[in-house]
């Protein structure tokens, strides 16, 4: 079918509707092929189809019916449901005054009254949580404190001993000769006194280290602990 | 395409490609420039033109063009304002979409 033919078909085929609608559908139809050129012309007119499924679909655009139908990108589809904003009180404009009152309240109020519940909370209690966890902390310090001050002494208790083994066998090595009895006696006893302090501070020694690093992780990790929760958080 | 078009989202496509041209433009390159997003037919825009125009959206006026009156859109103001609406609705719809697909929407 020429381009003529088609156009003709589809005069013929609007003659129930409004010459005015007519005549604008033809100008639209006859500008679109002009303006494509007449490379595209038979492309163009296979596409539209028939001129009388052109017809319907410009019918369907003319009055209200395109409220019961929808445009897809293959066309329009009649009977699905269809909002159109543009219309005035047409069921998005409605909708839209009706649901954000009813939302808004709905969503934040319970937010705002948590926040409020909790700002509360925090001023209600801050007089007796705030000394009564510090003076956790405190305790729990003090605690450590002590037990590494238990510790070291204990280090340096071995190492005194140690010392003192040392100088009581000294002394019976100087005195071995104008006293050999009581300077083996010595030189044992030292030597037994040496060997217990070796062991004490190699003991207390190992403790005192161990746990300054593990305290020293601890503290770390404690300071570190709310970054990390905020970025768990996230 | 897999999505489909609906109309509101069509009328809405169709009033910012009309609104980039100051002096107006005219069926058929709204209709390629339209196809520069979703696939629409050489025909399926007439319909959305002329509602549009009956609506207030749009206004046509015929001017000289090759030696013959080509019809020309141009968007008026009511047609502005509709189109804020869509695009703050789109706005909202999409990056709502896009929550729930890049994990859920979380409180």
């Amino acid at each position: 079918m020429s381009r003529m033919e088609f156009m003709q078909a589809l005069e013929r085929a609007l003659s129930d509707v409004s010459s005015e609608e007519r005549e604008a559908a033809l100008q639209y139809y006859n500008d679109y092929l002009d303006d494509a050129g007449p490379e595209h012309e038979q492309e163009i007119l296979a596409e539209w189809g028939t001129p009388w499924k052109l017809a319907e679909s410009i019918r369907s655009g003319m009055d209200n019916r395109l409220d019961e139908g929808e445009f897809t990108e293959s066309g329009f589809f009649a009977g699905e449901q269809r909002q159109c904003p543009a219309r005035k009180g047409s069921p998005f404009h409605e909708k839209k005054k009706e649901e954000q009152p009813e939302k808004e309240p709905g969503k934040q109020s319970p937010n705002v009254w948590k926040w409020i519940a909790i700002a509360l909370l925090c001023i209600l209690l801050a007089p007796v949580c705030i000394p009564v966890v510090l003076s956790l902390v405190a305790v729990i310090v003090g605690i450590i404190v002590a037990a590494l001050a238990v510790a070291v002494s204990l280090l340096i208790a071995g190492i005194a001993i140690l010392l003192a083994g040392l100088l009581v066998a000294g002394v019976g090595i100087v005195k071995l000769f104008a006293a050999p009895a009581a300077a083996a006696v010595l030189i044992g006893g030292g030597l037994l006194l040496f060997v217990l302090g070796v062991l004490l501070s190699l003991l207390f020694g190992w403790i005192v280290l161990k746990s300054s690093v593990w305290l020293f992780r601890t503290v770390v990790s404690v300071c570190r602990k709310p970054f990390h929760k905020k970025e768990g958080c996230r | 395409m897999v999505f489909n078009t609906g109309a509101a989202l069509l009328d809405a496509i169709v009033l910012a490609v009309v609104s980039r041209e100051r002096e107006g433009t005219y069926g058929y390159k709204i209709t390629q420039e339209v196809r520069g997003a979703i696939e629409v037919s050489e025909s399926t825009l007439y319909p959305v033109l002329r509602r549009l125009q009956k609506d207030e959206c749009l206004e046509v006026y015929d001017r000289e063009f090759g030696g013959r009156n080509r019809r020309y859109y141009k968007i008026t103001e009511k047609g502005r304002l509709q189109l804020n609406l869509y695009e703050g609705e789109w706005s909202l719809y999409a990056a709502k979409i896009t929550g729930i697909f890049q994990g859920g929407i979380r409180e």
